[in-house]
């Protein structure tokens, strides 16, 4: 197969497999936003757009120390002309937004303004990705990235965005039945009421399982209950798209304790969605959040007390409700990348501008050595994102389902975190200027830092790309473990797998690569596919070796978690800059050369990273300092402050 | 002279330990153990008149200290201090470091100082030494700690390598260490108010959980009650937690009193309330410790009945459960009665309906004048019981 045209007629017309449903692209025309122009004529050129059938997923295979060489090929999907009208729809969106958003100004204000909304619900951006039939733009993953991108330039209003469709009408329009769907999402999708979902409790976080809101069964209504907390844009909102625990009956709750005499074990209650509209009775919005970044879109608390619910306005089908909200957790969560992107570009275009302007003992400050590691890691760090927000929406459109909730949690925390680094290293770059209150770049940062946590703490998500890759190949390798945590049960098995060759050279660093990624990239990248070898590798083997120590607790050492998404965040973006530098230099787009510098400079700073991270994971505890900072944090909380004598003190 | 010190502690600090032949009781740092009593006896007799004063308090003793010390005598200085020594008592300055010091002064400086390794090989002056030792050994014994001003002193009269120098060392690297063994160091004396080490007690005994909250109630604020006494109840949410799910048809017990000693000064009674463990107590499903063919993971699937069953807390143990500790000023009846009506005001409504027995004996009077003698003769029973 040719790695680098991914263009081909598929064979199998393959309904989507997964549960998950999205709008239907498959024979959609791009929609455009630029309704006057020649329609029919670029019609004529389009090709729909062919999908190949589903792939197993690709960071979850890489546990077992499985690589899809199909995913070296940089997705390239689109034809061109829908290429060609992309970037015609991102110039006027662009000229929109260089006329009316002001992110200084929205800021400030606390506030999008109304006038702004009216235009981009005119240029169809609150539906994306729906379908034109109820008024959406139709767009692939890959073209609502773009989009958000220009449109991310203030956060605030991508963020309205992103939450009105991904956490709004999409899905109604994945899990409401008909009647839902014809009531509702022509008005939501053509921007003219908003929709947010009411997720995180205060005493409980974002964990569904422990949500102590309840919709109570009476007669055929459900009575909700409860209050729900940094409730998105709840100002705004028309809908409430509310999460709560189903409670069938009105008996008195089980004693968690003790069992009664014949009791059976618990059911466990569900989790359903129930629709919400605003002016129903007994809807409380409480006052709005003060806070310091994304401050264009309100957070506030929703008190329902007693809510009544027709059975109409319930969204999923009851015992399902925990299925959807994980995977609710990581749908398109790219799309918080790109805000992010856009953010961190605007931050480079003002540095690199200061710093030519900026002089410094009769030198400009672009000069100096300083400035110059500086303003290249902000490069570099907004070419990995870019790679890898385009890398992630370029599967999801090429393969009909593809299962990407590990790659679009990568997504999010690589892109939030780099772009924040990366804006701190602008910060640094420009001195004192950048801490001016009117200065441009405490925005940006406050802005990047609100978004590390919007939508669910980072953490959150680092525990979601290693947990659900760890259940994914429990079953594969059950077998191994049990043999390698029984060695005297075991024994000729643990002998020979432990005596062979692959064994001992990766136990000793030095894998034998028979992976063979450098076939399949440009052969100027050989070395840096070796390295990203040796890490797949090595990462495999290390799996193996932190489930065999720790067994089915794993799922509860959050260090090691911490250890294994991090080895995998940087696995996925290693291969996304490598497959983008080496698809540029093959097809030699403009300044393919400075890629593979930045490929080189990426893969060579990640390798180093991941070695420190993956030893960790290899050597356990006789590597890593857990076990000390259990115990500082232990005597930190038991103290309940900094609980050490000034080293000036006498004891005695 | 302080990177000396420094240098000196680390050198000899790090030998071992050694026991002393007596007493299994406290830890002793001297090297070597040697009687030199009954040699001076005699001698000390003679010296001992000297401390037949009048008035006897700490500025007499120095001032007896220093006549000596101004006569400049070529020979009684052993049967002196130890003259002093024996006496201390009677001056109450057994517990004054700086009496300690000025005793150690008495010795002549110089003269006996042992300048090099031969000399400190073979004990130059080995009953001044000695005498100097038992100084210290005395100190030791009442846990005076040294200061860093008899280091000076020390090495005045014998040298940095001599054995009392030696014994200092040992002493200045391991007491200090010891004084922060305990995360819940004891106070030395007695307290002002019983409530006060009554605070120490419970907190100490509620840290098995970091959210105990301990309370301190006051039985006039109690409508029923006659009395006017202190409570210090500890009790955490887990704990109100498990008063809330108590089977009705089980009794609650309120045992005690039970007895803690804080340091060697204090005592205090505390009161438990607990609960048998019933037998239906839901139990989580035993999982294979090395099976993790279907890995359920947290935050992200469906709960299954697992989840729900709380784990057994720190609270829930072998004997049965407790519910709350407290301590209170009376150990009357009717106190106890005001405390489980506190509790039942502080987040424990289900204690209006329980059934609960008091296993304890009552005592007429409060713990305040509790007597030390009394449990050390309990003790004594004990033993010869054993025997």
């Amino acid at each position: 197969m040719n790695k680098f045209s991914c263009l081909f007629g598929s064979k199998y017309s393959l309904r989507q497999k997964f549960g998950q449903k999205c709008y239907s692209q498959r024979y959609g025309f791009a929609a455009s936003l630029v309704e006057h122009l020649e329609e029919t004529e670029l019609q004529a050129k389009y090709k729909p757009i062919d999908r190949l059938p589903v792939k197993p997923p690709f960071v979850k295979n890489l546990f077992r120390g499985k690589f899809d060489t199909d995913f070296l090929a940089f997705p390239e999907f689109m034809p061109e002309a829908r290429v060609e009208l992309l970037e015609r729809n991102a110039e006027v969106v662009r000229k929109l937004v260089d006329d009316n958003v002001d992110p200084a100004r929205i800021d400030g204000k606390a506030a999008v303004p109304d006038e702004l909304i009216e235009k981009l619900a005119s240029l169809k951006l609150f539906g994306l990705m729906a379908p034109r039939s109820v008024g959406g733009a139709e767009f692939t993953h890959t073209e609502r990235a773009r989009i958000m991108e220009i449109v991310g330039e203030s956060p605030s209003v991508g963020v309205l965005l992103f939450q009105n469709e991904t956490l709004g009408h999409k899905l109604i329009a994945a899990h409401g039945d008909d009647y839902q769907k014809e009531k509702l999402l022509k008005s939501l999708i053509t921007g003219k009421k908003y929709a947010t979902l009411c997720f995180g409790e205060a005493n409980c976080g974002s964990d569904a399982t422990k949500f102590e809101t309840q919709a109570v069964r009476s007669g055929t209504d459900w009575l909700l209950h409860g209050t729900k907390v940094w409730v998105p844009n709840a100002d705004n909102a028309d809908l409430f798209i509310v999460v709560a625990k189903i409670r069938l009956t009105h008996e008195t709750p089980q004693n968690p304790y003790y069992a009664e005499e014949g009791e059976e074990p618990f059911t466990p209650e569900d989790v359903g969605f129930f629709l919400v509209e605003r002016n129903a009775a007994n809807v409380r919005v409480g006052p709005r959040y003060d806070t310091v970044g994304l401050r264009g879109v309100p957070m506030c608390e929703v008190t329902f007390d007693n809510v009544v619910v027709p059975d109409a306005m319930v969204l999923t089908d009851f015992f399902r409700g925990y299925d959807v909200v994980k995977r609710m957790f990581a749908e398109d969560r790219y799309a918080i990348g790109s805000i992010a992107l856009a953010t961190l570009k605007r931050a480079l275009r003002e540095a690199a501008e200061y710093s030519v302007q900026r002089r410094v003992r009769d030198v400009n400050l672009y000069q100096y050595e300083f400035a110059q590691r500086r303003l290249g890691r902000m490069a570099l760090q907004a070419y990995a994102i870019e790679s890898v927000i385009y890398f992630t929406t370029g599967i999801m459109d090429m393969y009909e389902g593809q299962d990407c909730e590990v790659e679009n949690a990568i997504a999010k925390v690589f892109c939030t975190e780099a772009a924040l680094a990366a804006v701190n290293d602008a910060m640094q770059l420009m001195g004192g200027q950048a801490l001016l209150e009117d200065s441009s770049f405490t925005r940006y940062h406050r802005d990047l830092r609100a978004l590390t946590l919007f939508d669910h703490h980072n953490d959150l998500y680092r525990g979601l790309i290693a947990l659900n890759s760890l259940q994914y190949i429990s079953a594969a390798v059950s077998e191994t473990i049990m043999a390698k945590r029984n060695p005297l049960f075991y024994t000729m098995k643990n002998f020979r797998s432990t005596f062979t060759m692959r064994f001992m050279k990766n136990d000793e660093d030095d894998p034998h690569l028979y992976l063979r990624l450098k076939d399949n990239l440009h052969p100027s990248l050989m070395f840096l596919a070796d390295q990203l070898e040796a890490c797949v590798l090595r990462f495999e083997h290390a799996i193996i070796k932190t489930l065999s120590m720790l067994g089915p607790e794993t799922v509860h050492d959050q260090m090691y978690l911490r250890r294994i998404a991090d080895c995998a965040s940087l696995l996925y973006t290693m291969t996304a800059v490598l497959s983008r530098a080496s698809r540029a230099y093959c097809i030699g787009s403009e300044n393919a050369d400075d890629e593979l510098v930045l490929a080189e400079t990426f893969v060579r700073d990640s390798h180093d990273s991941f070695k420190e991270l993956v030893n960790g994971l290899h050597y356990g505890e006789y590597y890593v300092t857990d076990h000390n900072f259990k115990r500082l944090s232990h005597r930190t909380v038991e103290s309940k402050k900094y609980f050490l004598p000034e080293p000036y003190k006498l004891n005695y | 002279m302080a990177w000396r010190f420094i240098r000196q502690l680390q050198l000899h600090a790090c030998r071992p330990l050694l026991m002393s032949g007596g007493s299994g009781r406290f830890i002793s740092t001297t090297p070597i153990v040697r009687i030199t009593e009954s040699q001076v006896k005699k001698d000390v007799a003679i010296k001992d008149k000297y401390f037949d004063q009048d008035i006897k308090n700490k500025e007499t003793f120095l001032e007896l200290l220093e006549v000596f010390k101004s006569k400049n005598y070529k020979t009684g200085h052993i049967e002196f201090i130890y003259a002093a020594l024996n006496r201390m008592e009677d001056y109450g300055v057994e517990e004054d470091l700086e009496c300690y010091k000025q005793i150690i002064d008495v010795m002549p400086k110089g003269k006996m100082m042992s300048t090099n390794m031969w000399l400190v090989e073979f004990e130059y002056f080995p009953k001044h030494q000695d005498c100097i030792l038992d100084v210290i050994s005395k100190m030791e014994t009442k846990r005076i700690q040294p200061d860093r001003e008899m280091f000076d002193l020390l090495v005045s009269i014998f040298g940095k390598g001599a054995s009392p120098t030696k014994k200092y060392l040992r002493m200045m690297y391991w007491l200090p260490k010891l004084k922060h063994v305990s995360p819940w160091p004891a106070p030395q004396t007695r307290t002002k108010d019983q409530k006060e080490a009554a605070v120490l007690a419970v907190k100490r005994m509620g840290s098995v959980d970091l959210e105990s909250d301990v309370t301190v109630f006051y039985t006039k604020d109690d409508n029923l009650s006659t009395e006017d006494t202190w409570i210090v109840s500890s009790q955490s949410p887990v704990q109100k937690n498990l008063v809330k799910y108590h089977p009705e048809n089980l009794p609650m017990y309120i045992d005690g009193p039970h007895r803690m000693h804080l340091g060697r000064k204090n005592v205090v009674d505390y009161y438990v309330l607990k609960a048998d463990m019933p037998e239906n107590r839901r139990r989580r499903k035993f999982r294979d410790p090395d099976e993790i063919s279907y890995m359920k993971i947290p935050f992200f699937d469906p709960p299954t009945s697992d989840d729900i069953i709380p784990e057994f807390s720190v609270h829930e143990q072998r004997d049965g459960i407790i519910y709350a500790i407290s301590s209170m000023g009376s150990s009357s009846k009717e106190c106890l009665q005001s405390w489980i009506r506190f509790l039942q005001k502080n987040g424990n409504p289900k204690l209006a309906d329980a059934t609960i027995v008091f296993r304890c004996g009552f005592q007429e009077a409060p713990s305040d004048q509790l007597k030390l003698p009394a449990c050390e003769n309990e003790i004594l029973d004990e033993n010869e019981r054993r025997q």
